[in-house]
């Protein structure tokens, strides 16, 4: 067989040049001749990219020659296609392929609606995470289930997936325009109808000193501290809810199982005394820009005795360390409500 | 260039093959011949799909498969163009036209390195034609090389039959990086040579304009006149029409 392009004599039965490689019985095989099109809505998306490329924001190559198997393996297109499904079914809806998944993106949406209804439960948290799991499929789904890659470089990619929409979802809670916390309380405070492991839902917002009053429930993030082993019940830093005592300035005693401000006694039904704190006579004085917040934390002193200093160590948060203030009452469904300023 | 060479513009070379009723023959070379005329128009899209037919009445006319990749590349699919460019590096292996046009759309695409890896690649090849060189000059001009110019001056000099095409590319090409002055010259060529094709007047009215020069006005009624449906010449006509005074007065 003659090729067409550079004339070499084949021998017969060879599909392409033995010399330049070119096809040799193109005419007759059906070759496709309608390129590839780009859907519509890349235009947009493609052309930023393309921006942040020549003004070298972004490299060249996203996927290099250094990246796993399993990347490279991504066909083109998969990026903004994952991107998009962000919000699932949005890159399938863009390119009319909906019907495919609207079973999975409406599963999606009770799951996720369902479990945000229940979250901080057990259930509500496994039905969360389901919806992740369904949420990275939707992804998946749009591009590359179909794609013939290996079943680890597919497990991989499932993974990434996953991993990345998990943080998605950790992280949109807490954005700045949205600002809700969540975090179980390990105090029970009878007036606010509070107990230990209810779900409590804070709105995230720095506080100037005075904007706090006496009893409000706050977010607070508990660390270690020097010299000794003051912290949150795992003894590293986590978020905690406790309950604001001391304002600016003021002297604090606790005896008796109470709270005195200036020697005036507090209602223990308002202020009441965590358990660590209810054995000892302990006296703080709260600087100019601090706030006595009150909670169950564990202690766990190496050699160090339980005294006024270290309670003040423990209980004084400088007011931009109080991340969030609560305002509801979350889980147990039967207690859920708003929570009020103590008049 | 070999992909122009059989090409008739208008009335200047005669109609095409026709039958004995009178209407002309529908194969590939019709088809081609029409894409080439929607590219003339600026008709990208209408221009790919005949190139489309043409190859669907031959598979191996490399013309259309050249032209598909530079229509997904006026498209601003780059990397619908570097697929379709592979595909008919299939075919045509290693063919230096198809190279630079890879390299073109990895250009514009914003891959600079790629691209002057297809560039130097096609211009290793023996048959180097113009459109090799204006896909090199493209690239050196966007890595800001001075022997781009060099490189243009080779792709129009190289350019015999097809000279008016090559023109109009590389005055799209500096007017399109910026060099407004030495654009104007080739394409004022190009219309002159195709005074039937929009996109030359187009071009041509944008290039005066960033000019600041008063005859832009009339280069894009011109191309309106070509092609009254083109909204992007409308509004460049308005936009031009509207210009401040401060604009008027500093030619910017």
């Amino acid at each position: 067989m003659q090729c067409p392009q550079c004339q070499f004599e084949n021998m017969p039965g060879r599909d392409r040049c033995f010399k330049c490689g070119s096809i040799l019985d193109a005419k007759d095989a059906a070759i496709n001749v309608h390129p590839p099109r780009m859907a519509p809505w890349k235009g947009p998306v493609r052309g930023l990219m393309c921006r942040l490329r020549r003004s070298r924001l972004m490299p060249e190559e996203i996927i290099g020659d250094h990246a796993p198997k399993w990347m490279k393996s991504m066909p083109q297109g998969s990026l903004p296609g994952l991107i998009l499904s962000i919000i699932p079914g949005l890159a399938h809806m863009l390119e009319g392929r909906f019907k495919e998944i609207r079973w999975y993106v409406l599963a999606w949406f009770l799951v996720l609606l369902i479990g945000m209804f229940m979250y901080g439960s057990f259930w509500g948290i496994s039905l969360v995470g389901l919806a992740v799991g369904l949420h990275a499929y939707i992804a998946i789904h749009h591009r590359l289930i179909k794609e013939k890659i290996g079943f680890w470089e597919k497990l991989a990619l499932v993974a990434f997936v996953l991993i990345t929409l998990a943080i998605i979802y950790l992280a949109v809670p807490r954005l700045p325009f949205i600002g809700v916390r969540g975090a179980h309380c390990s105090m029970a405070v009878p007036y606010h109808r509070v107990e230990p492991g209810d779900y409590l839902l804070a709105r995230r917002g720095r506080f100037a000193p005075t904007s706090l009053s006496r009893g409000s429930l706050v977010l607070i993030r508990v660390r270690t501290l020097r010299g000794g082993g003051w912290a949150g019940s795992l003894g590293r830093t986590q978020e905690t809810v406790g309950q604001v005592i001391g304002l600016p300035g003021e002297q604090l005693v606790i005896a008796d199982r109470a709270f005195f401000i200036e020697n005036q006694p507090l209602d223990p039904n308002k202020y009441p005394v965590p358990r660590w704190l209810q054995s000892g006579r302990f006296s703080v004085t709260i600087d100019a820009n601090s706030y006595f917040v009150s909670s169950e934390y564990s202690l766990r002193a190496r050699g160090r005795g339980l005294d006024s200093s270290l309670v003040g160590e423990a209980c004084l948060f400088a007011a931009e360390r109080i991340e969030a203030r609560v305002f509801m009452r979350w889980w147990p469904l039967s207690r859920r409500g708003f929570i009020r300023e103590i008049q | 260039m070999k992909r122009f060479s059989r090409l008739e513009f208008g009335d200047r070379n005669g109609a095409g093959k026709k039958k004995a009723d009178g209407q002309e023959i529908r194969d590939e070379e019709y088809f081609r011949q029409q894409a080439v005329r929607f590219w003339l128009a600026a008709e990208f899209e209408l221009a790919l799909r005949n190139y489309s037919r043409a190859l669907e009445r031959n598979s191996m006319l490399f013309e259309a498969w050249l032209g598909q990749v530079l229509m997904l590349i006026e498209l601003r699919e780059y990397p619908e163009a570097m697929v379709w460019a592979d595909k008919a590096l299939e075919l045509f292996p290693e063919h230096p036209d198809l190279l630079a046009a890879k390299a073109v759309a990895c250009s514009r695409d914003g891959r600079r390195e790629k691209a002057l890896a297809y560039s130097d690649n096609s211009i290793s090849k023996e048959n180097a034609g113009s459109r090799v060189w204006l896909a090199r000059s493209e690239v050196l001009l966007r890595r800001n090389s001075r022997v781009a110019e060099t490189c243009l001056s080779k792709a129009v000099g190289m350019a015999s039959q097809d000279s008016a095409q090559v023109r109009l590319e590389a005055g799209r090409l500096l007017n399109r990086t910026g060099s407004h002055g030495s654009a104007l010259e080739y394409l004022r060529a190009a219309v002159e040579a195709l005074p039937k094709s929009a996109l030359a007047w187009y071009e041509l009215g944008c290039c005066q304009a960033k000019l600041g020069r008063a005859e832009a006005e009339a280069a894009f009624e011109h191309t309106l006149k070509l092609r009254p449906d083109w909204e992007q010449a409308r509004t460049a006509l308005r936009r031009f029409k509207k210009r401040g005074i401060l604009r008027k007065i500093f030619r910017i």
